[in-house]
């Protein structure tokens, strides 16, 4: 599509979810959540049209294996069931004392191409404040928001234009104000220099909510490692979080840090997720091809690992064990570095250098309460029990700020 | 006594002295390969590490980045006599190619380079515009180029001090050329040229025949890099040498022997070619991997170049880089180095924020 076109594509597609506004505010909250029940069942089903239709386009859009693909739809989607929905409608924020909440007029969100699934929670947010909504999806993969929204637009009945998909060149700067110069709020999605490139773009009248750049760190205290049996519980836990996306995700661990004094050792956790974990998973869930820079950052890492300490690969995955050296990041796509923290006040020391960037810790072993008193104040992550980093459950709070921010304002009387 | 060392560093020097025609003998030089690769899996201790993990079956080959982390040598600190380092990083380290000697090391540039670059001239005038050896010394490059004045050079001029281009020195040297009818071979970074290019604003020359222009490094600006034929079109135009006189060298810290583009040896040869692609000489091997397996791919497909080069006797053979291209007999297609930032998960542009490394040679 050419500059112009999708300017007017996009100016079409925001005049469309304007109008819808109307009907999505005074809509019943049980038709909204029984519209987005009804979506999500959709694309997780196989036997539907637009779940054979997701599970045939994404491999090729996302590089992900179809059996990674099958489990990210599952991982996601099979959590919002009407429970969960009502659950998560209920942490809207509610008119209190002399405070009053009102939605905004219209909310864009800018996604990245990354995790496919990424765009659902801003979805639920939106249509829950009764707020329209136009994804901008990535260039690279737009096919899970076009489907999403297909599959709104078979349940939605009269809100179906509440929520639509456009998609540009991240240069085409008339298009990307065409959206978000109309829009009150965007949600931004992506690298912390595409944020801020896009933030300094943006009409005063847009509220912006960013979503930078992330990853996560897991925590494994000795108490979780009791015996080789519970180490290999969690080593599998740990191998299904880091195979997850295939590593590509904000909240996928890089490194793991592990408590000595168990029955298993840092080394000896390493050698386990490689071999009983990711080993297993290379078979069952394959990695994706990767590209020649992909390639090579993982030749890098991995040849650094042997020099520094020991490297368990095989074919689509590593594991290092670096023990108490400094941290190396790792290139993702299933290579993961396992390292040796006296506490889990060292595990904090550890993560204080990843700042914002941090935004999940999977811990076993400790609790979530020595693990928040561990953390620096400069890191908000989620927490999350290994093997449910990828699973969060669906709250309020997201990259340490609410999930309504900017879809409703609040105002005083 | 005589050390197997001492063995392996005299064949090494046979086999450059037999091959510095341009002539190839790739049995005798994978046979030789093997002896030392067989040799530093047993006494690099970073190399041992990787081969634990790798196997033998073939060797593998060292990351440029394992420069950075872990000394790559068969002999102790103590025995260094010169260490050549990488450029200076965002996070700090910079990798490290420690020698004991720097015999190996000049018989591979001087026949690589009377080969490639000066084949048709004994002496030659020299302007080097790159740093000096004693401005640098830790820069393989600098160290190169002084001694490209002491084997190929009738005169030198060092016309690149203290960060920047020495406009009188430069001037002189370019109007003595032009006045005496000596060619002139002007030797030296991409940047440190274009920096004279610019420095030099509208004064243009005419060089004598035979006049040369060797460059190294490639050159980037924030938009990105400046194509090579850009480079050689400013070049060319300024210092009125033909484009085939205009030629590129590929070397890097980590290697004691370097690639040539091949337009003069095609010039030798009777030849004449549009083709931009680097010869290599007969005691290395290049080989392009696929970028997952690190698996030989067939000749002519593009993967990531493996280097096998005799000449490093005291480190490893074996050098495995992030450079792109493909081989094609003697010659290899260089299309670029895969950027170290991966652009398709957002997790990793934090590893950005802790800092990128490269492995260019300063």
């Amino acid at each position: 599509m050419t500059g112009s076109a999708a300017t007017g594509a996009v100016h079409a597609a925001v005049d469309r979810c304007l109008a819808a506004g109307r009907s999505l505010r005074a809509a019943r909250e049980e038709d909204i959540l029984h519209a987005l029940v009804a979506t999500f069942a959709a694309l997780r089903d196989p036997g539907s049209v637009l779940g054979r239709e997701a599970r045939a386009l994404l491999p090729e859009s996302t590089g992900l294996s179809p059996e990674n693909i099958e489990w990210a739809l599952d991982a996601a989607l099979s959590r919002l069931d009407d429970a969960a929905l009502h659950g998560f409608a209920a942490t809207r924020p509610r008119d209190e004392g002399r405070v009053r909440h009102r939605p905004v007029g219209l909310g864009a969100v800018v996604l990245s191409a990354n995790v496919f699934t990424a765009c659902v929670e801003p979805v639920l947010a939106a249509l829950l404040a009764r707020v329209p909504l136009v994804l901008k999806a990535s260039s690279r993969d737009d096919v899970f928001p076009r489907l999403l929204a297909l599959a709104w637009r078979d349940h939605a009945g009269g809100l179906a234009d509440a929520l639509e998909v456009v998609s540009f060149p991240r240069d085409d700067h008339d298009a990307e104000d065409a959206l978000l110069g109309r829009a009150h709020v965007a949600h931004v999605y992506g690298h912390d220099q595409t944020l801020a490139d896009i933030r300094a773009r943006l009409r005063a009248t847009t509220t912006f909510v960013g979503h930078g750049s992330g990853l996560g760190a897991i925590y494994v205290g000795r108490d979780a490692l009791r015996s080789e049996d519970a180490a290999r519980t969690i080593a599998r836990a740990i191998a299904d979080d880091v195979a997850a996306y295939d590593q590509r995700g904000c909240l996928s661990p890089h490194a793991v840090w592990v408590e000595p004094g168990g029955a298993v050792d840092g080394r000896g956790l390493a050698e386990l997720v490689a071999r009983a974990g990711l080993e297993p998973l290379a078979r069952s869930r394959p990695r994706g091809a990767l590209r020649t820079e992909e390639g090579a950052a993982q030749m890098q890492w991995r040849g650094v690992a042997t020099a520094r300490g020991e490297l368990f690969e095989g074919d689509g995955y590593a594991v290092s064990f670096e023990a108490e050296g400094a941290l190396r990041l790792s290139p993702g796509f299933r290579n993961v570095a396992v390292h040796t923290a006296a506490n889990v006040n060292m595990f904090g020391e550890c993560v204080a250098q990843l700042g914002a960037h941090l935004k999940c810790v999977g811990f076993a072993g400790a609790t979530a309460d020595e693990l928040l008193a561990a953390l620096p104040a400069n890191v908000a992550p989620a927490l999350a029990a290994t093997g449910r980093m990828q699973r969060p459950e669906l709250g309020p709070v997201a990259d340490g700020q609410s999930r309504w921010l900017g879809f409703v304002t609040s105002v005083s009387v | 006594m005589i050390t197997a060392r001492d063995v392996l560093r005299r064949d090494v020097h046979a086999l450059i002295e037999r091959l510095a025609d341009g002539s190839r003998d790739d049995r005798a030089r994978d046979a030789l390969l093997t002896s030392l690769a067989e040799i530093q899996a047993a006494t690099v201790p970073a190399y041992a590490r990787l081969i634990a993990a790798r196997g033998r079956d073939p060797y593998p080959a060292m990351p440029t980045d394992v420069f950075r982390f872990a000394r790559v040598a068969w002999h102790p600190a103590a025995d260094d006599v010169r260490v050549f380092r990488t450029s200076g990083t965002t996070h700090g380290e910079r990798g490290a190619h420690p020698f004991r000697d720097l015999e190996t090391y000049d018989r591979a540039a001087e026949a690589a380079a009377r080969h490639a670059l000066f084949p048709d001239v004994a002496r030659i005038d020299m302007a080097i515009v790159a740093p000096d050896e004693r401005e640098a010394p830790d820069s393989s490059l600098a160290y190169m180029l002084a001694r490209f004045g002491e084997w190929f050079a009738s005169n030198v001029v060092q016309v690149w001090h203290s960060g920047g281009v020495d406009i009188d020195r430069a001037l002189r040297a370019l109007r003595a050329a032009e006045s005496t009818g000596k060619p002139l071979a002007i030797v030296g970074t991409t940047l440190a040229l274009l920096h004279l290019d610019e420095a030099l604003e509208d004064t243009r020359f005419r060089l004598p025949a035979r006049s040369r222009i060797m460059q190294t490094g490639g050159f980037k600006t924030p938009t990105g890099p400046i194509p090579s034929e850009d480079v050689r079109t400013r070049l060319a135009a300024r210092f009125g040498i033909p484009d085939a006189g205009i030629i590129a060298e590929y070397g890097m810290t980590e290697l004691s022997s370097q690639l040539y583009e091949r337009t003069l040896i095609d010039r030798m040869r009777g030849r004449i070619t549009q083709r931009r692609t680097y010869w290599y000489p007969g005691w290395v091997r290049v080989t392009a991997v696929d970028p997952e397996s690190l698996r030989p791919l067939p000749e002519g497909e593009t993967g990531l170049l493996r280097f096998d080069d005799v000449a490093n006797v005291d480190s490893v053979v074996a050098v495995q880089t992030a450079d792109v291209g493909r081989v094609e007999g003697e010659y290899v297609e260089l299309l670029g180095r895969a950027p170290g930032a991966v652009q398709r998960g957002c997790s990793l542009a934090a590893a950005e924020a802790l800092g990128r490394q490269g492995t260019e040679r300063p």
